[in-house]
């Protein structure tokens, strides 16, 4: 399993994907900020808080650009096997189908947490930079848990992305599908059924001032259940599937 | 003989279509087996059942003796391989693909890699992006990546496809030389007759998913099929005259009044005789061999490109 980790580490080199994933990441952090400067220059009696731009930043990854930006590599690290034409040769090394995604996962798993953690650290660049205001330690070690914790949520998101990528070897589907669940979000942001719908149980679970109004317990069978499920389908589909 | 690649009754449906048809292959060590036939006859889906990319929807594989869908790991380690067109990473150099399949692998030698790269010629473009590659070089660079950890049996889709005369010259002696000095058994597929004739010491032909025919090419050459072709003014008069009075049944009727007479051919002097007697005329007698071409372009009904 080290090998395929390190092989999957090997095939980013010189990729242009992990420049465009942290230009995506900055997309949250930058917007933000001029969102909060713009609002400050017209309310000057207001300040510009670290808090706030913790909170907005997260708020805009969570409710937008996470479920699409984690899509986008989750699609490109299957697909251009399939793209590429590498799959054959790995498949008959021989290398083992279900080792072949767990290796995916545990990259992917590294590459969402370095997305956030830029995202946090922009946040911080930037708004020192600017002169924001109100930083503290436990505020630091607070929104980093905050940011790791929703990678996570996001993370389990992406077996889902991964059997769409698989069944329709192409970059299109999984894309939609992540628009598409996006949109859901917005839809279902202020809903109290937000609970039950796995693409907003981040949001749910991380965004401050979200009335919990059922147990959360469900929204973790909820979201963990699609994990293992859409996991294990991917296994047998991967596994019986016949690579022509 | 040791049988490296055996397969009974391979068959590969889809929709209901029999796209690999109860094909038996025999493989023996130490030959060059050219699988023949033209393109969607059924090559690349029997070489993927062979690697196990594509499960078979009957019959059985045994390579290097054993059952191969038991004992698939064990037999993949030993085979290196090419399908269609070589799957590379394009944003990395040939020696950092390679090095994929390596650390995969577990490959212990030191050069592995540096020698299998001189032995397709491409050592001085190792540090080249394989995304700046030309076919030529890929297939070559999908050569060296098969014979990397030296395979007993190389299985080879297409080789040539697509390559310019010189790259096809330049892989068909790689092959040749593999044959040669790494005793490698190498089972190679191609819808380009004279390259299997040049290469193969045996040929299997496939043709919409059958196996029509799997021959030696020493034998093949043997029998030659030496033939005498006959002019005559009535070819059913004469064809009944062959079957009655001399018993010859293994002959051809051509357009134009030709008829090709593949044995008994020291009676043909009687049968001219014979056949002036019954008054037909007699135009033209030659004797002349039936080239591996015509052969097998009849046996596929067309298509098999010389």
């Amino acid at each position: 399993m080290g090998n395929l980790i390190y092989t999957e580490l090997i095939k980013m080199k010189r990729s242009k994907m992990f420049l465009i994933s942290l230009l995506g990441a900055l997309v949250s952090p930058v917007l933000t900020f001029f969102m909060l400067i713009g609002y400050n220059n017209q309310n000057p009696d207001t300040i510009l808080s670290f808090k706030s731009f913790f909170s907005q930043t997260h708020l805009f990854i969570v409710f937008i650009i996470g479920n699409m930006l984690f899509a986008l590599i989750t699609t490109y690290i299957f697909n251009r096997e399939f793209e590429e034409d590498t799959l054959k040769n790995l498949l008959t090394i021989p290398v083992g189908r279900i080792k072949l995604i767990i290796s995916k996962l545990v990259v992917l798993f590294g590459w969402i947490q370095i997305i956030l953690i830029f995202a946090f650290i922009s946040v911080f660049i930037l708004g020192s930079i600017a002169g924001f205001e109100g930083i503290n330690m436990s505020m630091i070690v607070n929104y980093i848990q905050k940011y790791i914790f929703t990678g996570l949520l996001l993370y389990l998101l992406i077996p889902s992305i991964i059997l769409i990528t698989i069944l329709f070897k192409n970059y299109v589907p999984p894309l939609a599908f992540s628009i598409f669940v996006t949109m859901g979000v917005v839809i279902f942001g202020q809903s109290k059924y937000l609970a039950f719908y796995p693409w907003g149980i981040p949001v749910l679970m991380t965004v401050d001032g979200q009335s919990i109004v059922y147990p959360i317990i469900y929204s973790w069978l909820i979201i963990g259940g699609l994990f293992v499920i859409s996991l294990l389908i991917n296994f047998i589909h991967f596994k019986n599937k016949d690579l022509n | 003989m040791e049988k490296i690649i055996k397969a009974i009754n391979l068959t590969k449906q889809y929709d209901s279509v029999n796209v690999v048809d109860n094909i038996n292959l025999n493989v023996n060590r130490g030959e060059i087996y050219g699988f023949l036939g033209r393109n969607g006859a059924g090559k690349t889906t029997t070489i993927s059942m062979l690697l196990g990319l594509i499960k078979p929807s009957g019959g059985a594989i045994q390579i290097f003796g054993k059952d191969f869908f038991t004992n698939k790991n064990e037999i993949l380690k030993r085979i290196g391989s090419t399908i269609e067109f070589s799957g590379f990473y394009k944003n990395l150099s040939a020696l950092e693909n390679l090095k994929i399949n390596a650390r995969l692998i577990g490959i212990k030698k030191k050069d592995a890699i540096k020698e299998a790269l001189n032995i397709v010629g491409l050592d001085q473009e190792r540090d080249k992006k394989v995304g700046n590659y030309s076919l030529g070089m890929k297939q070559r660079l999908g050569i060296a990546r098969a014979i990397l950890h030296d395979p007993e049996l190389l299985i080879l889709d297409e080789p040539t496809n697509g390559l310019d005369p010189v790259g096809i010259k330049e892989v068909r002696s790689l092959i040749k030389t593999l044959a040669e000095n790494k005793q490698i058994t190498i089972f190679m597929s191609s819808h380009i007759l004279s390259e299997v004739q040049q290469l193969a010491t045996k040929v299997g032909v496939i043709h919409e998913g059958k196996l029509l025919e799997e021959v030696n090419f020493a034998k093949l050459r043997k029998n030659n099929r030496k033939y005498i072709e006959i002019d005559v003014s009535n070819d059913g008069k004469t064809a009944h005259i062959l079957e009655d009075k001399f018993s010859i049944e293994d002959y051809e009727v051509y357009p134009n009044n030709k008829i090709r007479i593949y044995n008994k051919h020291d009676k043909i002097g009687s049968i001219n005789k014979k056949l002036v007697e019954k008054d037909i005329e007699v135009t033209g007698i030659k004797m002349s061999e039936d080239n591996l071409e015509d052969y097998f372009v009849k046996l596929t009904g067309g298509e098999i490109v010389g």
